[in-house]
């Protein structure tokens, strides 16, 4: 047995762009047997997405999909035909776990819902990660990322504390795709689960993971402010009881924070100004009524200053801080060189990649890149003659009739 | 029905605040018995509130934001500062599965706590450590605070809106939020392994780690073609229209995405197909797409008459992905997830209810999970002491008068 966590789990993906693939990787990384199923002739929807080197498209070369499909083998499959039906039965008896990510009346156009599948596999895990979930009076609402963050309050509460004039600045999507990559979290943490429940003899069972539901979490403490004292959350940065953050200094930004048990060090980093020795800064009641004053004079301070000469004094003073970095800084950072966080891969196509790793450090079974992600189809052979049995020539066969 | 999934898992849980509790919360809830150790010397609702006077209730353990993420748990009280309590953890050890801490770095060590020492003690134990930065490399011991992190990691640069600053993600503990379903996942993976070979292990989740392998789109713009992105508030890098619009009512609007041509001819249809949808301007998702400030101004026309679920309601209906952006108290009471069971109430042992959002955990057969009240602060120090681990009452109630279990 190899130090892999996941290894000996089968797992079927029938995975579009983010979050189903996301699942898969979580799963695949840990060294999990998954085998992609990507729609014959165009393949997985982030193979077009991008990033593309220097701005080619090219199906092989996709940021996103490369980094969202490691270790993971691909196959194509029409499953809008008979035979390829047929396959796909073969492949579910072979899993242990099946993943997906269409609409519930898309998937049960294309055979693939909960019911369907049961009744050949009865002992499957089939996780289906949708926007609203499969019952409710919004389970046949279309979504994507933008819809999953506006209708789980998720959008309503971010930013924090840019909400200048909420007549102008509306309800905030959160950056890249958060809500399909929550989605891909949470539905291997439901998958794991049902795992458990498997191999303590039960029988499969159907992971219904929303999308609003899991982001709606994120405001669980906003919710609950609501609940216990009818508060109706208000956006207006005025209406925030704790303060913004984030400062802008003469090149850039910091974040830092600063409850009263920090503010004697922070009034040091800033030369024990005058202004600061006032009585009624000096008690936590004091300080907070009192923001409003002393607010502007750490803004007027961290101008005159630069992001790297504040990081440095406040860490210094154990200050909770950090310059806001853009991407180039992460990528070039200490701390994850450090932790080794970016691993190296070669991929047939798009050559030598750095890629962002995982999001811990496992003592005895940690993420490797045992496989690069796939080309389109690559593994037909291994899978539909070595593993199903079909001879090289029904593969000729399928291909030429576009089931595979 | 099956029973729940992690039904004969114990889980030690040291953890406060968000990123730990969450975590530990999901176990819970997917039936591990999670005992929590408190301190009557410092109560973790005083560290959530901030300052004095947020405290709503009287009761310790009362306060709103404990009982968002620690329901399901049990409680028990423990002064760690006392060796006692220390034998005390060391003893408990031996019915343990899981030990969930998100201390500073080496507090666990002072303790004689270390993983290593706790694998002397349960040779398959498995321990998952959060932190901010990580339990190894140049900023073990620095502190971790959502925003912070945020910042660090790059996610703030991408907030915000494109004519704006960099912003904190909300709601506040959004990178908390994020490292613990990253950890949760991390101690599922390595209770299977446990299940398969018997090995336990140390898991050190990183909030940083996290949140970069959570959204790693920017990072991989600067990597493959050494690029900065801006900002792009609510719209997509490809779809147009894609943004968020003004409906009638003060703060409520609605979000809408338009993906490809038919999508585009349900929106037009939805609108009462205006003369404006027939301008080539709009005739195509490439022409959508560069003149998107003008048709995002037409949109909002039709948008900006109507309540926002009834927006919602004629999109969707026309095929087109729309979604009105609920407010809290529009969220707190939405029939869809009312209908599903995600809108919770928990009634305390004085018959006190409270009600919260349940975990997105939803099995077919398993259920949706073990809810139960959060503790009061030490509720189940006679079932851990004396039911689980065989104490006499008397020991129990000498080992409270002299603090240890306190």
């Amino acid at each position: 047995m190899s130090d892999e966590a996941l290894c000996g789990l089968k797992v079927l993906e029938y995975g579009e762009f983010i979050s189903a693939p996301h699942c898969g990787k979580l799963l695949a990384d840990l060294g999990a047997d998954v085998i992609k199923v990507e729609q014959a002739g165009i393949g997985d929807g982030a193979r077009r997405f991008g990033p593309f080197p220097q701005d080619i498209p090219d199906s092989e070369k996709s940021g996103l999909f490369l980094f969202l499909n490691t270790n993971k083998r691909g196959v194509t499959l029409n499953l809008d035909t008979e035979a390829g039906k047929i396959i796909f039965q073969q492949l579910i008896r072979w899993a242990d776990v099946f993943v997906e990510n269409q609409s519930p009346p898309d998937a049960r156009k294309l055979g693939i819902d909960y019911k369907t599948l049961h009744d050949i596999n009865p002992s499957l895990v089939v996780t289906s990660i949708t926007y609203f979930g499969q019952t409710g009076p919004y389970s046949g609402f279309k979504g994507c990322d933008l819809i999953s963050l506006h209708m789980s309050s998720e959008a309503f509460a971010n930013p924090a504390y840019e909400v200048y004039d909420p007549e102008k600045n509306p309800p905030l999507k959160l950056p890249g795709h958060s809500g399909d990559f929550l989605g891909g979290v949470t539905g291997a943490i439901c998958t794991m689960s049902a795992i458990f429940a498997q191999l303590a003899g039960g029988m499969g069972q159907h992971v219904d993971v929303s999308q609003q539901e899991a982001l709606a979490t994120m405001v669980c403490h906003e919710v609950g402010d609501y609940y216990d004292a009818g508060i109706q959350y208000l956006r207006d940065r005025k209406s925030r009881w704790e303060d913004s953050p984030k400062y802008a200094c003469k090149d850039g930004y910091i974040m830092m924070n600063i409850p009263f048990q920090m503010w004697g060090r922070v009034v040091e980093m800033m030369g024990n100004p005058e202004w600061a020795k006032n009585p009624s800064f000096q008690t936590p009641i004091g300080l907070h009524e009192n923001w409003s004053k002393v607010q502007p004079k750490i803004i007027e301070w961290m101008k005159e200053h630069t992001a790297a000469e504040v990081e440095k004094e406040a860490r210094e003073k154990r200050i909770d801080v950090s310059i806001v970095h853009s991407a180039k800084e992460v990528v070039t950072n200490e701390l994850f060189k450090a932790r080794g966080f970016f691993v190296d891969i070669e991929h047939q196509m798009a050559g030598k990649i750095k890629l962002p790793g995982a999001y811990c450090k496992f003592s005895t079974t940690p993420p490797v890149v045992r496989r690069p992600p796939p080309l389109l189809g690559e593994h037909n052979f291994d899978v539909y003659c070595q593993l199903l049995g079909y001879t090289a020539e029904n593969l000729v066969k399928l291909k030429q009739t576009r089931i595979i | 029905m099956q029973k729940l999934p992690l039904s004969n898992i114990k889980v030690l849980d040291f953890t406060q605040v968000r990123m730990g509790p969450q975590l530990t919360q999901w176990l819970a809830v997917m039936g591990a018995e999670v005992i929590k150790v408190e301190t009557k010397l410092r109560p973790e609702s005083f560290k959530m509130v901030g300052i004095p006077g947020k405290l709503t209730a009287p009761i310790l353990n009362r306060v709103g934001y404990f009982a968002s993420l620690n329901y399901s748990k049990k409680s028990v009280t423990l002064n760690m500062k006392n060796p006692k309590a220390i034998e005390l953890v060391k003893k408990l050890i031996t019915h343990i599965d899981i030990v969930a801490e998100n201390y500073s770095t080496g507090v666990l060590d002072r303790w004689g706590l270390s993983y290593a020492e706790l694998k002397e003690m349960k040779h398959d134990i498995i321990v998952c450590s959060a932190s901010g930065f990580g339990r190894t490399g140049p900023m073990k011991d620095e502190l971790a605070y959502a925003p912070v992190i945020d910042g660090f990691s790059g996610y703030a640069f991408d907030n915000g809106y494109p004519e704006g600053e960099p912003a904190e993600a909300g709601a506040r503990g959004f990178a908390d939020s994020i490292a613990a379903h990253y950890g949760v996942f991390a101690v599922l993976a390595a209770l299977y392994y446990r299940s398969k070979t018997g090995k336990g292990q140390y898991l050190d989740v990183s909030m940083t780690e996290s949140e970069l392998a959570f959204a790693p789109e920017s990072v991989l713009e600067y990597i493959i073609n050494g690029r900065v992105r801006g900002r792009k508030g609510n719209r997509d890098v490809a779809m147009a229209p894609h943004n968020c619009y003004r409906c009638k009512g003060s703060d409520t609007w609605v979000a809408i995405a338009v993906s490809n041509d038919e999508e585009w001819a349900g929106l037009c249809k939805a609108l009462g197909n205006p003369e404006w949808v027939k301008d080539s301007k709009f005739s195509d998702t490439l022409r959508r797409w560069e003149n998107q400030n003008e048709m995002d101004s037409l949109i909002e026309n039709w948008t900006i008459e109507r309540d926002h679920y009834e927006a919602m309601r004629i999109l969707q209906a026309a095929g087109v992905m729309a979604g009105a952006s609920l407010k809290i108290e529009e969220l707190s009471e939405d029939p869809h997830l009312r209908e599903r069971g995600f809108l919770i109430e928990f009634e305390y042992p004085d018959k006190t209810k409270v009600r919260r959002l349940a975990s997105p955990f939803n099995l077919s057969d398993s259920g949706k999970g073990n809810y139960t009240h959060p503790p009061e602060l030490g509720e189940h120090n006679n079932y851990v002491f004396g039911e689980l681990m065989g104490m006499s009452d008397e020991e129990i109630r000498r080992l409270e008068q002299e603090r240890v279990i306190y």
